[in-house]
């Protein structure tokens, strides 16, 4: 299989508690892969150790066979990203901003407002974006994701402050940009049913470690659940609990 | 590294800082020598162009003005974009951690240079102004310059100490607060004894060169070697440090 993304014992120890112990899994091109796990299981960690921001304490990264670690920029340039809430120059409008990342990147200007458009950012682009909502400073995170036309794109709670037609054209863009230009996505998120919506593949990470990894509709199958939320509860033993 | 240099000078013209900043330097300039000129007690107002500029080379404006902006500066371009998230964003870019340290360091040496010509420029421009033109000398001038050159220098070691604490702390307000404190004791340490030449902003009063001789050779190693170490080691914590924010 043509892995784009591989992930070998990763492990994260800060002042010798393991936040990340031994995780390994690999994504095929073309993939969405929900990547779920309660509040503090290790996503955000892990998926820093992938981006190269966060060093690992053991295990390997490779992204479009690049060693995250020894081949950072390589790896990079064929990534885009939304890593938490986006960040912004807010005295620079929504243009200005990716025009930033556009000449780093050494892109065209057309594909700034191709990336607007995709977003339905057009109309605000010459707006500072201290004037944007957090839904607008949401999607110009993701255009600028978009921007580089990334083999892999890792988006953090992409659709966090969009309204529900908003969740709808994100869900659908990924999909479309998975299914023609065969882009690569790893999505975190804690709403279990776009994740059921948008990806094929899912793991679910509780302190630290893999609980469960595989394509959805046989890991929920399999375990005997209509839903991937039953089968969430399930993996992650909550339905124990009282 | 080139593309992220000019990454940075475009931030600033987008954010008018460029224009603000040298208003300040210009008008903080233009008030001391006002003050200067105005007032009996300072004792210069019949001061020839050399001794003008002598004196405000070792006065309030190279001494703190100056390098308190500079340590806003560094505090803003790396502590602040640590805390809003833009450090995070600019390394999940194909950038080398490497590049993106030196292009901002470079940034930070250039407006060293840039606000320090710009305070001669002023200064030079009223003492002449006051004197007349024909009452000073090329070969004057170019000595001024060479001197309020190397107060230049004399900003690189704080500047790059704010850097550090940025790096460390993450933060404006931690980083800013951290360089203002390392000023006021460098400068307070620069004041008193013979070992002054240690002290990282001897150099900002210009005082191995008010009057024109190289006096304490050392000084120069000791400024060399404060840029070289201090730059070393931002690129080496920069490197190691995680980015969780």
């Amino acid at each position: 299989m043509n892995n784009i993304i591989e992930v070998k014992n990763l492990c994260k120890t800060i002042n010798k508690v393991d936040i990340i112990n031994d995780i390994s899994f690999s994504v095929a091109k073309g993939d969405i892969l929900g990547f779920l796990g309660p509040n503090g299981a290790g996503k955000s960690t892990t998926i820093k150790m992938m981006l190269g921001l966060v060093k690992p304490t053991k295990g390997k990264v490779e992204l479009c066979g690049y060693n995250i670690v020894d081949s950072r920029a390589e790896a990079l340039s064929k990534v885009g990203a939304m890593v938490e809430a986006p960040a912004f120059y807010g005295y620079m409008t929504g243009y200005q901003n990716l025009e930033l990342y556009a000449d780093l990147y050494g892109i065209d200007k057309a594909r700034i407002e191709e990336v607007l458009a995709l977003v339905h950012l057009t109309d605000d682009k010459n707006k500072k974006v201290k004037k944007y909502s957090l839904g607008m400073k949401q999607r110009l995170g993701i255009a600028r994701a978009f921007l580089n036309k990334p083999e892999i794109i890792i988006l953090d709670e992409p659709t966090n402050g969009l309204d529900p037609v908003g969740i709808i054209e994100i869900r659908q863009i990924i999909m479309k940009l998975a299914e023609t230009q065969n882009v690569t996505f790893i999505i975190c998120s804690h709403i279990l049913g776009e994740i059921a919506a948008m990806c094929n593949k899912v793991i679910i990470i509780n302190k630290g470690r893999i609980v469960s990894y595989g394509p959805v509709d046989k890991l929920v199958s399999e375990a005997g659940c209509n839903t991937l939320e039953e089968y969430y509860i399930k993996a992650l033993g909550i339905d124990k609990i009282g | 590294m080139v593309k992220l240099l000019k990454i940075e000078f475009r931030k600033m013209h987008n954010s008018r800082m460029f224009l603000a900043g040298f208003a300040v330097v210009t008008l903080i300039c233009l008030g001391i020598s006002a003050i200067e000129l105005s007032a009996k007690g300072f004792g210069i107002k019949e001061a020839s162009y050399t001794d003008f500029m002598i004196y405000n080379a070792t006065f309030v404006i190279p001494k703190f003005f100056i390098p308190l902006l500079m340590i806003l500066l560094a505090a803003s371009v790396w502590g602040s974009e640590y805390a809003n998230g833009m450090t995070k964003t600019f390394m999940l870019c194909k950038c080398s951690k490497t590049q993106f340290y030196i292009s901002k360091c470079l940034f930070l040496l250039i407006m060293c240079a840039a606000v320090s010509v710009l305070s001669f420029a002023v200064l030079s421009a009223v003492s002449i102004l006051k004197n007349g033109a024909d009452q000073v000398s090329g070969k004057e001038i170019a000595d001024m310059a060479k001197m309020y050159l190397l107060s230049a220098a004399g900003l690189i070691p704080i500047t790059i100490i704010t850097v550090l604490a940025s790096i460390f702390l993450g933060d404006f307000q931690k980083s800013f607060a951290c360089g203002i404190v390392v000023l006021l004791l460098s400068i307070a340490f620069d004041s008193v004894g013979t070992k002054s030449f240690l002290s990282p902003t001897h150099f900002l009063s210009c005082s191995p060169l008010s009057h024109f001789g190289i006096e304490k050779p050392e000084a120069y190693a000791v400024l060399a070697a404060y840029a070289v170490i201090l730059y070393l080691a931002g690129m080496v914590f920069f490197r190691k440090k995680d980015i969780w924010s």
